[in-house]
């Protein structure tokens, strides 16, 4: 005795058993290597990361791909970007183009992305790893980044007057990289221009502002603050402000925010070495989908950085660079 | 057919209990999801929330963010909730930074904008009313100057009306009246989602939230009232941006980049220039008990808000407030007071305190449970590892977990948390992580070693679940393997029940086939033989009348043991043994005529195929039933069997050249009957084609069936296996 299905039950039953084994390999593909690519900027909030917004979505829309931008609450929450990094390589994203926070704490996460064979590339600033097998670097060009920062300090620099570098931070990307091109090129162009004193990195905007304030009451022949961080940059002009010192001191900044374009259009920011962020998130895009299509990008790719001054910020080359226009044109 | 009707009760019954599984899920989800939504914040049962980051608190009736944490959110109502209206009472606590509400909220997470949706919400920093779009980005429209400034501190009502593409807002000082109004619109707009708390850089509170539908008319009204109707610009050119800003500072008369922390009852961020920093010491002074004369001030960065506790680089330190004060975790203070001598835990009672600066993060530092113990850690925030014993939950409201780690039991507290929904989903048992203050001001016997404060749920992190072998899962084990077996019992009883059916059956078709034939035969001889004995005691008979009664009755008799030996070579399993159908009828017939000779002619047309066990099976029981009633009844002098394979059905053809019958769909034999059951089983066709003296043809079509099932191998490897004899 058994069972004996019609055909058309059984045909019906065939059907079912086809359509629920379809869909769950459907639910696998979607699962697996989905056409999203997950961007993660040291922070999303500031202007300079949402230039890098509107470069990797430009990118994606001509490249077809989907973009999941997300990024830490602050640039020091180093464990929430790893969070974000761990949840993309569980959901198998398409490639990951990360902005890291520490210089070492996000090694094993690239190195989990890459043994899954999800494209890496790090913009910005480099780190202490070689390129390669699916890792490649779309960096800021700090050597060009230190001339414009040297020269731009000659040039406004008076006679016998000493430079203050503050936001030196061993452990953050590109800060000792900054520095060091700094000085250098300060050697090259300027070797009489003395630094008199290089501050470490603050963790907040009232202890950078504390930090600069007493490094400028002590060496009072400082008339440029080299700043190398956004949180320094802040301090000193505030630092600056406080000690009503403005007109004989003045800052210069790496990296933009609204409030320090904004200073710089008021005077109390005198220029910023901004990085083309809008290029180098829109290159690692298309570093992501020519790693996919099983192309070699170049390993290390730079990216030259534009130093915004009052004189030249409402060039259109410079608005270009600016740009904060992450949304779809209609 | 009890199998099938079986089966369709089992997936009817399936059907129903999935279908009304479903409607109440739809029901619970629709009744939760419904407007109008109260908070129930002052019952502290705010199960329906869901959090972003933060840290959040119930408390008076108010849900609270204590953290500097930019875009921490709270999400809940339905993510299908379109036209609705939301109000809620709104402040900002602590220090600069934004508070407000988040709108048609869809896939959120953990982020500063990772939303889509719209926030609207009010700004210390320029004093703004501000509506924008959220979409892990940000773009806003242009802010609203709030009238009289906003106030860190101050309490406004906040409305917000989603209507179509429409978003309006109102919000207004409760203390002072002052409303300012505000229009959004976009195209393209997000048009359902559900509603959320979010702050962004300091903390907040918010109470009163309700949410109803909202209509065109009350768009109408905050149209009326706004200045105008903006759309979403904000930054995209900076040049664009730099001169809004430029507009608005010049209307406000201020300076964004002035703005400097106005803390209701601090001084502002510049006055720890005032403050003498001779008589700062590090708080590991304080705990090493060193004596200090008169006033000593700390440093350090708020690591729990409510109670205070404070921690620099050398360790934490409680901090009895003066009064209940408004500082958010990651706020950094300096602390002037008297220390107190309160053993391993330093504790100070505060009469200064001064906010420095804020959103400076404090780490927890990652130690064994026995370091815990040792007391080194007093006051400061820490990461403790340790697994689930049990929890409870105590009248004021405070969860207490008891927890064990190898060497060490202790105690954890949550108090004021946002829900404690989160804690019934973790079995005790479970390894969890937990971050918070840790305290040895409520050491007893019963607690363990130490206790940790924790902060938010948030602090409780599930490292796993409990061992495989606890007693719990032992007992569910066994509970899950009784009901197994119960169920395999059950079936195994259904499958023994089904077999009888199926000997019983085969029992009646005997019985039927028996009647049929022998016990008609052995009447039919019966009957004669009573003839002769009649006409041998009569002693009227005739020799030649009784030798031909005796023929007849000795025909009966060789006709009747050819038809029980032909039916005996049919019901050896042997029959059907081997794969081709063609073949096995030939051995049946072979066996039938036990040595007689009957001409048999085998066709086979077409390229064969498999066929599927049912359909080989049917087609050769009705082989045999035609081959068995050709030998009884036709007088057949030649059979031919022919199996035609076609392209979508395979057919076997009986014919022979007896006498034939008259043939009656209505009245025929109980071969007949079977060999129509059969084909109905099947879904084939049967013909038969017969008259008398016409000879018989009798041919069934059937499709092939379904392809061989890994079942069908089984069923055919048992066949090609030696038969256990019984």
């Amino acid at each position: 005795m058994e069972a004996r299905l019609s055909p058309t039950s059984r045909k019906r039953a065939r059907t079912a058993l086809c359509a629920a084994a379809c869909s769950v390999l459907l639910c696998t593909g979607c699962h697996r290597r989905r056409n999203e690519i997950t961007a993660i900027p040291r922070d999303m909030a500031e202007a300079l990361w949402v230039c890098e917004h509107g470069g990797v979505a430009e990118a994606a829309a001509r490249e077809h791909v989907r973009v999941r931008w997300n990024g830490p609450s602050s640039e020091d929450a180093v464990d929430e970007q790893i969070a974000i990094a761990e949840k993309a390589i569980d959901n198998d994203t398409y490639g990951l183009v990360l902005s890291p926070n520490s210089l070492f704490a996000m090694n094993t996460v690239i190195q989990r992305a890459l043994r899954k064979d999800i494209p890496v590339v790090i913009v910005g600033a480099s780190l202490p790893i070689n390129a390669g097998g699916g890792l490649t670097f779309v960096l800021n060009d700090v050597d060009v980044a230190g001339q414009l920062a040297a020269n731009h300090v000659k040039q406004v620099l008076r006679e016998g007057d000493e430079v203050l570098v503050t936001g030196l931070d061993p452990t953050w990307p590109g800060s000792e990289d900054r520095a060091r091109a700094f000085e250098k090129e300060l050697n090259n162009v300027a070797p009489q221009i003395r630094i008199a004193d290089k501050l470490s990195g603050a963790v907040s905007f009232g202890q950078a502002e504390l930090q600069a304030e007493k490094a400028l009451r002590e060496h009072l022949k400082i008339g440029v603050v080299v700043s190398l961080n956004i949180t320094s940059t802040r301090g000193a002009v505030a630092a600056v402000s406080a000690l009503r010192a403005s007109s004989h001191i003045r800052v210069m900044g790496f990296d933009q925010t609204l409030d320090l374009l904004t200073g710089l259009r008021q005077g109390r920011v005198d220029a910023l070495v901004v990085q083309d962020m809008r290029i180098m998130g829109a290159m690692a895009v298309e570093r992501v989908v020519a790693t996919q299509r099983g192309e070699q990008p170049p390993a290390r790719t730079l990216v030259k950085p534009v130093l915004v001054t009052r004189a030249n910020i409402d060039t259109e080359a410079v608005q270009q660079v600016l740009r904060m226009d992450w949304r779809p044109r209609p | 057919m009890k199998l099938r009707r079986l089966a369709k009760r089992t997936a009817f019954g399936t059907a129903a209990a999935i279908a009304l599984a479903a409607l109440v899920y739809g029901g619970s989800l629709y009744l939760r999801g419904r407007l109008p939504y109260h908070d129930s914040f002052t019952t502290n049962e705010a199960s329906e929330w869901r959090q972003f980051g933060g840290a959040w608190q119930m408390r008076n009736g108010a849900m609270y963010n204590r953290s500097d944490e930019r875009g921490a959110k709270l999400l809940a109502g339905s993510s299908r909730w379109k036209n609705y209206k939301l109000q809620t009472d709104l402040q900002i606590i602590g220090h600069e930074g934004e508070v407000g509400v988040v709108v048609r909220a869809g896939d959120a997470e953990r982020g500063v904008d990772s939303y889509n949706g719209y926030y609207v919400g009010l700004r210390s920093s320029d004093s703004a009313l501000v509506i924008g779009r959220a979409d892990h980005g940000w773009v806003e429209a242009l802010p609203i100057a709030m009238k009289g400034d906003v106030k860190i501190g101050a309490w406004y009502r906040l409305q917000v009306v989603a209507v179509d593409c429409n978003i309006g807002a109102s919000a207004t000082n409760i203390a002072t009246g002052a409303t300012s109004w505000a229009a959004f619109h976009e195209q393209n707009c997000v048009r359902e989602g559900q509603i959320g708390l979010r702050s962004m850089g300091t903390g907040g509170a918010w109470r009163h939230l309700t949410v109803e539908t909202a209509s065109a008319k009350d768009w109408d009204v905050v149209r009326a009232h706004a200045p105008s109707v903006n759309e979403p610009a904000y930054p995209g050119l900076e040049a664009d941006y730099s001169r809004m800003r430029e507009a608005y500072d010049r209307q406000k008369n201020t300076s964004a980049h002035d703005a400097q922390i106005t803390v209701e009852g601090f001084p502002t961020r510049a006055a720890y220039r005032d403050l003498a920093e001779d008589h700062i010491v590090p708080v590991e002074e304080l705990r090493k008990n060193v004596t200090h004369d008169g006033e000593v001030a700390v440093r350090g960065v708020v690591t729990l808000a409510s109670p205070l506790y404070v921690q620099d680089a050398t360790g934490g330190i409680a901090v009895d407030a003066p009064h209940p004060i408004a500082l958010n975790l990651g706020d950094e203070v300096q602390i002037s007071g008297r220390p107190l001598a309160t053993g391993v835990s330093p504790r100070m009672v505060a009469e200064h305190i001064r906010l420095l600066w804020d959103r400076t993060q404090a780490v927890p530092l990652s130690i064994t449970s026995t370091q815990a113990a040792s007391g080194a850690f007093a006051s400061s925030l820490v990461g403790v590892q340790g697994k689930l014993v049990s929890r409870q939950r105590q009248p004021n409201g405070t969860m207490r977990l008891q927890m064990e780690d190898a060497s060490q039991s202790f105690t954890a507290y949550v108090t004021d948390g946002l829900s404690m929904h989160p804690l019934d989903e973790i079995e005790d048992g479970s390894l969890l992580r937990l971050r918070g203050i840790c305290d040895f001001s409520n050491v007893s016997r019963e607690s363990g070693s130490f206790a940790i404060l924790l902060r938010s749920m948030d602090d409780i992190e599930v490292l796993s679940g409990p061992p495989l072998w606890s007693g719990k899962r032992v007992a569910q084990a066994i509970l899950a393997g009784i009901i197994l077996i119960a169920i395999g019992v059950w079936i195994y009883l259904r499958i023994e029940r089904w077999k009888m059916r199926a000997i019983m059956s085969e029992r009646e078709r005997l019985a039927h086939e028996m009647h049929d034939t022998l016990a008609q035969s052995f009447a039919g001889v019966g009957f004669h033989l009573q003839g002769v004995r009649n006409s041998l005691r009569s002693g009227k008979a005739a020799k030649e009348s009784v030798l031909e009664k005796l023929d007849v009755a000795c025909d009966l008799v060789t006709q009747t043991h050819r038809d029980a030996s032909a039916g005996i070579a049919a019901l050896h399993p042997d029959a059907d043994e081997g794969r081709d159908l063609l073949v096995a009828l030939e051995r049946c017939l072979h066996a039938m005529l036990e040595g007689d000779d009957l001409p048999l002619t085998l066709v086979r047309e077409g390229t064969p195929r498999p066929l599927s066990l049912p359909v080989r099976d049917a087609l050769f029981q009705i082989g045999r039933e035609a081959i068995t009633n050709v030998l009884r009844h036709s007088g057949a002098g030649r059979i031919t069997l022919k199996l035609r394979y076609e392209p979508r059905a395979v057919s076997l053809e009986i014919r022979d050249d007896g006498r034939g019958f008259h043939y009656d769909p209505q009245t025929t034999d109980f071969g007949i009957r079977t060999m129509h059951r059969r084909v109905k089983s099947i879904d084939a066709e049967l013909s038969i084609d017969t008259a008398p003296g016409l000879g018989a043809v009798i041919m069934v079509r059937s499709p092939y069936g379904r392809k061989f099932t890994f079942g069908d191998w089984l069923r055919a490897l048992r066949h090609a296996l030696p038969h256990r004899s019984v």
